[in-house]
């Protein structure tokens, strides 16, 4: 009996474990690829087509059928969701406010030595191409969420209203301004103002990364008021609109709220005035902003021309051009820029706009980008 | 390659195994089988590394053989052995303390005015901790005419190689496990109760340790710490290390008895020591034996007076810390330890709190441990000071940091699994024992923790063990 129950255990135990390439097998099969792990037969193995190998492995094995039967049994899902690299963390604090894990490591956590200091010398670099051809440089520095509204994360560790300041974000920016560089530091601008009172709209939209139609109009009003123009009148108009947007982060946790159930929002569309061309062509604009995901919002998808672009649009009575990359705004943006040179002509300004995490983040990469001549 | 991760287990382990039961149990066919698949385990992580474990096994097999003959002079044979072992020390030295030692002097050379150390530094080589020693047992032994050579280099080199226990221990003394290489035996049983082990040490590793990790990590790297997050963090990485390496040791020895070998057993329940020296009898049993065998009592152990054999301790754990990890941290890990040892043998092999209660002992002592794990965890002296400081800091006024770091921190599933740990560590049941002696509930757990395991493995990248690091 008991020798019965040791080799009907052994071979369970190895049947469990077998499952896993039986099952990657029958999937490659019918999708007539060849049987994961039959590369390494192919390739000769350094490090380097191991490592690939490995990847490979681990890419399948998110993919086998098996594996995602077992992780679905009862438990692992609460398991993972207090660390899930592949799945991406969130932090739920107090519904309905979610914040991006990552970003809340950014402030708990201690950064490496000479965070920040990459950055301040590729924006110090962009300045100087730049005022070469004569251009001038205004940098926006877009909110760490978790940073600007802490006490939101957890109201149990919640002990005061103040935003916080990473050190190292801050001694980036005083670099640049030492060097002269024209800095619109938007956690400094929010800090300075009174949080609003319960039953206000917040900065930031309680389920998204970004900030709310408020929180962009204070972005765009001290990014107007850097810039220092008077505004042309007669241009643009606007108009107030109520939509409905899907909220990045709810998306990311899992079970969003239908569209439906989403709460309106109010918010300012800018069109032209009558007899007027329409907001969207910037060809020719005097001011050119590079961008991340925070000019995105508001500015396409569920509404379109309600976003930092059309607002500060709007401000100047002059169209703005955008260069924009989701999460590339330390970067790509300028590595776009730099491939096509003939966005800068007969611009005045570049409001290059990247976002607080990049300051801080020891993953976001801050090449130097050549401008063409 | 991880024993924790889906290529091990879904694709090498199988693989092996049925190799393995193929070939005829006589002659020297699964021992070659072995071997191949040790190599084959030991250079996916770099394949120019097997080359340099091949040529240490050469080096450390032929002395061996000369080492036993029974012709040889005594004073060759001490020639022979400081060759083998210095051999051996010289491959330790150069793949892991060469770089710290350049650093060290460039250190000093800057404040001298020195020329700098060469800039050549590379990765650690992945498991030379423990073939190296693996190595010196096997010379000493044979010197010590405790053991005569094996007759095999296809046995020695699977030894030395052997993939259970080739990255992470236990350390297997030469003596003891050499006689298993030439026979021993297999049965349903001996295979149940190996898998059995191994499902537990998985589960230990993935479903304890890797869910504690993050926990250890957020207090550690925390950019502001007061005194309950500094503990619970501790806590949770004394927890995390126990059953990461706890794991690590039952998969280990799970994996053995699946090829017919016995390990010995390398941890029991070492938090429910009562003392320093009890803790040390229980933690990393396989290191420690080692270094009282091969170090201490050839240093003179207790023998030479009370003043001797608290240099023997310091000496003897100082190097026992700086084997972990080439930093001046796990020196200082090992002195602590080496102090409260020394300080235990001059009160006559007691601890000071010696008249408390059990459970305030076992506490105590817990306490000590843990107050050392900052040492070994932290990632300098400056850091590990900072985190002193932050475990007496009751003034409550954390930042936006602090309080950030505590919403992930004090979070339910963090505090469930450290009850749990807390709650398997101080219960009486020993893995080791638990699954030699399988009933029908114990074989339900186990394949159920096995699939638990698997699950959380398929949807994670698989996370390294923390003592491959050393």
């Amino acid at each position: 009996m008991k020798a019965r129950r040791e080799r009907k255990f052994v071979l369970l135990c190895l049947a469990a474990l077998v499952a896993l390439p039986l099952a990657q097998w029958w999937v490659d099969l019918a999708a007539g690829q060849a049987p994961t792990g039959t590369v390494l037969l192919r390739r000769f193995p350094t490090v380097a087509h191991l490592r690939v190998a490995e990847a490979d492995f681990a890419a399948a094995t998110a993919r086998n059928p098996y594996a995602r039967l077992l992780a679905g049994l009862p438990g692992l899902a609460w398991l993972r969701g207090i660390e899930a690299p592949v799945l991406e963390g969130r932090v739920v604090a107090d519904e309905p406010w979610l914040f991006y894990r990552p970003d809340v490591r950014l402030v708990s956590q201690r950064r490496p030595p000479g965070t920040g200091e990459r950055a301040s010398a590729a924006i110090l670099d962009w300045r100087r191409q730049l005022a070469e051809q004569g251009i001038r440089l205004v940098v926006v520095v877009a909110p760490l969420k978790p940073a600007l509204l802490p006490d939101r994360v957890a109201r149990r560790f919640a002990v005061g209203g103040a935003a916080w300041r990473a050190p190292e974000a801050t001694a980036a920016v005083a670099r640049c301004r030492t060097a002269g560089v024209e800095v619109v530091d938007l956690p400094e601008v929010f800090a300075a103002l009174p949080a609003p009172a319960p039953g206000e709209e917040p900065w930031y939209e309680p389920g998204d990364t970004h900030w709310s139609q408020r929180g962009l109009h204070v972005a765009a009003d001290a990014i107007i008021e850097t810039i220092g123009w008077a505004r042309v009148p007669g241009v643009y108009q606007v108009r107030e609109e109520m939509v409905r947007r899907p909220a990045d982060l709810e998306r990311l946790r899992g079970g969003a709220p239908a569209a439906d159930d989403r709460p309106k929002e109010a918010c300012l569309v800018v069109a032209a005035a009558p007899g007027r061309a329409p907001v969207t062509p910037s060809a020719g604009a005097e001011v050119l902003l590079l961008g991340d995901s925070f000019c995105r919002i508001f500015e396409e998808g569920e509404v379109t021309g309600a976003g930092l672009r059309s607002q500060l649009a709007w401000r100047l009575g002059r169209p703005v051009g955008l260069i924009r990359q989701d999460g590339g705004g330390a970067t790509l943006v300028r590595q776009e820029l730099a491939r096509h040179p003939e966005r800068l002509h007969g611009v005045k300004v570049v409001v290059w706009e990247f976002a607080e995490r990049d300051l801080l983040s020891a993953e976001t990469e801050w090449a130097q980008v050549e401008l063409p001549r | 390659m991880v024993f924790a991760s889906p290529i091990f287990l879904g694709y090498f382990l199988p693989l092996v195994l049925g190799g393995y039961y193929l070939l005829p149990a006589t002659g020297p066919a699964r021992n070659r089988w072995l071997l191949g698949a040790s190599y084959v385990f030991y250079g996916w992580w770099d394949p120019r590394l097997v080359p340099a474990l091949f040529a240490l096994t050469l080096a450390t097999f032929g002395l061996a053989r000369w080492l036993g003959r029974a012709d040889l002079a005594e004073n060759r044979r001490r020639a022979g052995l400081a060759i083998g072992v210095g051999l051996a020390l010289v491959v330790l030295f150069v793949g892991k303390y060469l770089g710290f030692a350049f650093d060290n002097y460039d250190r000093l050379a800057a404040a001298w005015g020195w020329s700098a150390a060469p800039a050549a530094r590379w990765a650690l080589p992945l498991g030379i901790s423990f073939f190296t020693f693996h190595a010196i047992s096997t010379l000493v032994d044979v010197h010590r005419r405790q053991a005569k050579p094996m007759d095999s280099l296809v046995d020695f080199a699977c030894y030395l190689a052997f993939f259970p226990q080739l990255i992470a221990g236990p350390i297997l003394r030469f003596g003891e496990i050499a006689p298993a290489y030439a026979q021993r035996r297999h049965s349903w049983a001996q295979a149940a109760s190996g898998l059995a082990l191994f499902s537990l040490g998985l589960a230990k590793k993935v479903l304890i340790a890797d869910t504690l990790a993050p926990a250890a990590d957020l207090a550690f790297g925390a950019r502001e710490l007061d005194a309950p997050a500094a503990w619970f963090g501790l806590v949770a990485y004394g927890l995390q290390l126990y059953y990461d390496f706890g794991g690590y040791s039952d998969m280990a020895t799970g994996l053995a008895r699946l090829f017919g070998f016995s390990f010995p057993r390398n941890f029991n329940a070492p938090y429910l020591a009562e003392s320093i020296t009890d803790f040390w009898r229980r933690w990393h049993i396989s290191l420690g034996t080692f270094l009282r065998d091969y170090l201490y009592i050839p240093l003179g152990g207790n023998r030479r007076g009370a003043g001797r054999t608290v240099l023997n301790l310091l000496i003897v754990m100082v190097l026992g810390g700086l084997w972990h990890g080439a930093a001046w941290t796990f020196v200082c890990w090992g002195l602590w330890h080496g102090v409260l040892l020394a300080a235990e043998r001059l009160l006559g092999g007691r601890a000071w709190y010696e008249d408390l209660p059990r459970f305030l002992r076992v506490l105590a002592t817990f306490g000590l441990v843990l107050l050392g794990w900052v040492l070994f965890r932290a990632e300098s002296l400056a850091a590990a000071g900072d985190y002193y400081a932050a475990l007496v800091r009751f003034d409550g006024t954390a930042g936006a940091p602090g309080r950030l770091l505590g919403a992930e921190l004090f979070a339910a599933p963090h505090l469930l699994i450290m009850v749990l740990g807390l709650g398997l560590m101080w219960s009486r049941r020993r893995a080791h024992e638990w699954s030699g002696q399988l009933t029908r509930r114990r074989t339900l757990l186990c394949l159920l923790l096995l699939l638990l395991a698997l699950g959380v493995l398929s949807t994670q990248r698989s996370t390294h063990f923390l003592y491959f690091q050393f």
